[in-house]
């Protein structure tokens, strides 16, 4: 019911009819073509045709070109090759008895003949007939359409919805990653600083943006297994003794277990990160003693960025290190604790990682206190 | 030549909060009344229905392109915000609070522009609603039938956009100038439907006015239009007059100029009763008054040269005569009807800081 109206309502509109003829030969087809109610819009070259049909697409393209030696083949051809003119039905006014050149124009895709001379009441039954093809074409690329346009929400809700469950479970161990260091220093800030640290050294090593994200999300869970170590160890003050450092190494190890057997990406690189970013790239490390590339990438630039972070925060035990002790550190330990390629990397973006230590400073510092003033002096530099 | 200086104010804006700032204007100082601007945006929106949406769509461009410098600068990393329409709403709402306040907030209420505060925030649909507060746009008019802080609305949304990088419109639901008890914005997704037509209705008031001659006998008798008080930031004045020229600078001049005309004729018995001085003695009161600049006046009716000193539209870094077209239409009625001559622009130039203006009469 709905596809017969939306047909009746094309062939209520004033159709259009396009006509390709010469200016010599046009008085007698567009008068018979406008007697019949029809609005008509004439080209008198193939190239004003291809461009008027590109303006106002036509319901009908009636081509009289047998006398102009207009190309009528050609622009057919045109216009059956575009998806936007493809379905518009052409007619070809030609000499009753050339077989030879009919044959070319249906193999270009005309729809239909008209026999010079034309009578009107010839062009009028048959242009009736072609804008009822028309028009069903015409539903029936718009019913396409509607389709597509159905499938294409459908896909974005899905993709939204898988996305909001992955945010929501990750945002789930993020809260459990935050609850480990809240454990541990008192504060849950550094896995946000450290992840963002790992992605920033990530998109540096020209990893793509999937990776970069994968690595932002799943860093914050290096250190989770920390809720699996007793109090006693993990928040004593003094120097942790043999025993007691054993203890603590098993962060790694508890922390994969946590995150192990998981369904989705993430999770398992958390799972990686958990276990191997206390290795070293020398194998000197734990919880496995892994060496070079032995080691996951995404534990080696975790490893830099946790070390990075650790060095530049204030804990209970120490003041934050200076920007510039802090990269002394990490290039003096460079081929033997990190990754040199991390290294690298890490240090191809100095000045981005030095602006994002004073944005965190700048975020967690008490209104009024000194690190709220952030220098900002190089905005005036360009 | 506009973007530039519309960055500069946000730059020397920024400078002033961090304190790097020196004085600009040594004689007058860095501040001006705040009916200053608001009857320029006010009178340009008058003068044509079409201004608001410029003047919305320019101040989001500028503080769109402004805040990605500031968090750039500052060093808020790239991926920051990154999925922030799946993010849990509360973890939402207390970052962008946290950097808003921190950042964009203080170098508002630092500029005394007004104090601005996200008040709430839903993921999905995304809808963040920020109060504005001792609102400049609008502080001091009572009488406005349609909320009118357009350019507010523009710069808010722009800065959300620039901040978590996403196409935001947003419009007023309150205003001061219609009785509200603060101006209240409600800014999301262009995209989103209900946006759209809220954006729509507020961009194209049947017709928006005020009375600016009793707007200006509050400032003229000191009568404080808010608790922060009447005064504001000299860049503020250049950032809202930068932005109703950005779109097309040499067009946007010339309506300027007119709309500048236009207030100076109403504007005129008013300062010749307030100041009760004859001829063009009130001109120069006015504007020294209410911080704009001072001025030093030359010859006669006959050609008539003013020397403009520290003026606040054409000050620090800022020397663009467009910025002074304004001004020079609201100086050309001002002086006729203070003359009793009709007098018209003849001559307007920068002579080192100070711009020199002629004025003859007509014909």
């Amino acid at each position: 019911m709905y596809r017969l109206a939306k047909v009746r309502w094309f062939l209520e509109e004033k159709a259009k009819i396009l006509i390709l003829c010469s200016a010599s030969n046009q008085p007698p087809v567009e008068t018979a073509i406008h007697s019949a109610g029809y609005q008509v819009i004439t080209a008198v070259s193939e190239e004003e045709a291809l461009h008027k049909v590109k303006e106002d697409v036509p319901n009908v393209i009636l081509m009289d070109v047998m006398i102009t030696g207009l190309d009528g083949i050609t622009l057919t051809r045109r216009l059956k090759e575009d998806d936007v003119t493809a379905a518009v039905p052409v007619v070809m006014i030609t000499s009753g008895t050339d077989v030879e050149n009919r044959l070319k124009a249906l193999d270009a895709g005309v729809d239909d003949f008209l026999t010079s001379p034309v009578e009107e009441i010839e062009i009028r039954a048959r242009l009736n007939s072609l804008l009822k093809v028309n028009a069903y074409n015409r539903q029936l690329l718009g019913y396409g359409k509607d389709i597509e346009n159905e499938v294409a929400r459908r896909t974005n809700e899905l993709t939204r919805a898988f996305e909001r469950i992955k945010i929501a479970s990750l945002d789930t161990v993020y809260r459990l990653s935050r609850a480990a260091e809240y454990k541990d220093e008192d504060t849950g800030a550094h896995v946000e600083r450290m992840s963002h640290y790992s992605s920033a050294i990530a998109r540096a090593m020209g990893h793509d943006e999937e990776f970069v994200e994968n690595i932002l999300w799943a860093a914050p869970m290096h250190d989770i297994g920390k809720i699996g170590i007793p109090d006693n160890v993990l928040q004593k003050p003094g120097k942790l003794d043999a025993e007691e450092w054993d203890i603590m190494k098993q962060h790694t190890i508890i922390g994969g277990e946590i995150l192990k057997d998981a369904d989705t990406d993430f999770i398992r690189l958390a799972q990686e990160i958990a276990l191997s970013h206390h290795e070293k790239w020398n194998g000197s490390g734990y919880p496995y003693g892994l060496k070079g590339n032995d080691i996951p990438l995404t534990g080696r630039i975790v490893a830099l960025a946790d070390v990075f972070d650790a060095l530049t925060s204030e804990r209970p035990y120490k003041q934050p290190f200076s920007l510039e002790k802090a990269l002394a550190i990490i290039k003096e330990d460079s081929g033997s604790h990190f990754d040199p390629d991390v290294s690298e990397a890490f240090f191809s973006i100095e000045n981005e990682i030095a602006k994002e230590l004073n944005f965190w400073k700048f975020m967690s510092a008490e209104p009024d206190s000194p690190d709220s003033e952030i220098d900002l002096s190089n905005l005036f530099d360009d | 030549m506009i973007d530039n200086i519309i960055d500069q104010a946000w730059a020397s804006m920024l400078a002033s909060v961090l304190k790097k700032r020196g004085v600009s204007r040594v004689e007058i100082g860095d501040e001006i009344d705040l009916y200053i601007p608001q009857s320029r945006l006010l009178s340009l929106v008058e003068s044509d229905p079409a201004i608001p949406g410029l003047l919305y769509s320019s101040a989001q461009e500028s503080a769109r392109r402004n805040a990605g410098i500031i968090v750039n600068k500052l060093g808020m990393p790239p991926d920051y915000f990154w999925k922030f329409e799946y993010w849990p709403k509360a973890r939402a709402f207390t970052t962008l609070e946290k950097i808003v306040n921190r950042v964009f907030a203080s170098i508002m209420s630092h500029a005394k522009e007004g104090n601005l505060k996200v008040t709430e925030l839903n993921i999905e649909p995304l809808r963040i609603n920020v109060t504005f507060d001792e609102c400049v746009e609008c502080a001091g008019i009572t009488d406005s039938e349609y909320a009118l802080c357009y350019y507010h609305a523009g710069t808010l949304s722009g800065i959300l956009s620039g901040l978590i990088d996403r196409d935001l419109d947003g419009f007023e639901t309150s205003c001061h100038a219609c009785g509200g008890a603060s101006c209240d914005f409600n800014i999301g997704d262009k995209t989103d439907k209900f946006i759209q037509a809220g954006y729509e209705t507020y961009i194209n008031p049947p017709a928006v006015g005020a009375d600016l001659a009793s707007r200006l006998e509050k400032s003229l008798n000191n009568i404080p239009v808010r608790a922060i008080g009447n005064m504001v930031d000299i860049n503020y004045l250049q950032l809202a007059m930068a932005n109703t020229l950005l779109s097309d600078p040499e067009n946007a001049a010339i309506n300027s100029f007119e709309a500048g005309s236009q207030l100076g004729r109403r504007l005129a018995p008013v300062l010749a009763d307030f100041y009760g001085r004859e001829g063009l003695q009130s001109v120069g009161d006015y504007y020294f008054q209410l911080g704009v600049f001072g001025v030093e006046m030359k010859g006669d009716k006959s050609r008539l040269k003013l020397v403009i000193k520290e003026c606040a539209v054409s000050t620090g870094a800022v020397k663009a005569l467009e910025m002074t077209s304004f001004l020079t239409g609201e100086l050309q009625s001002l002086t006729s009807e203070l003359t009793g001559t009709e007098m018209v622009l003849e001559e307007s130039r920068f002579d080192g800081d100070n711009l020199l203006l002629a004025y003859v009469p007509a014909g």
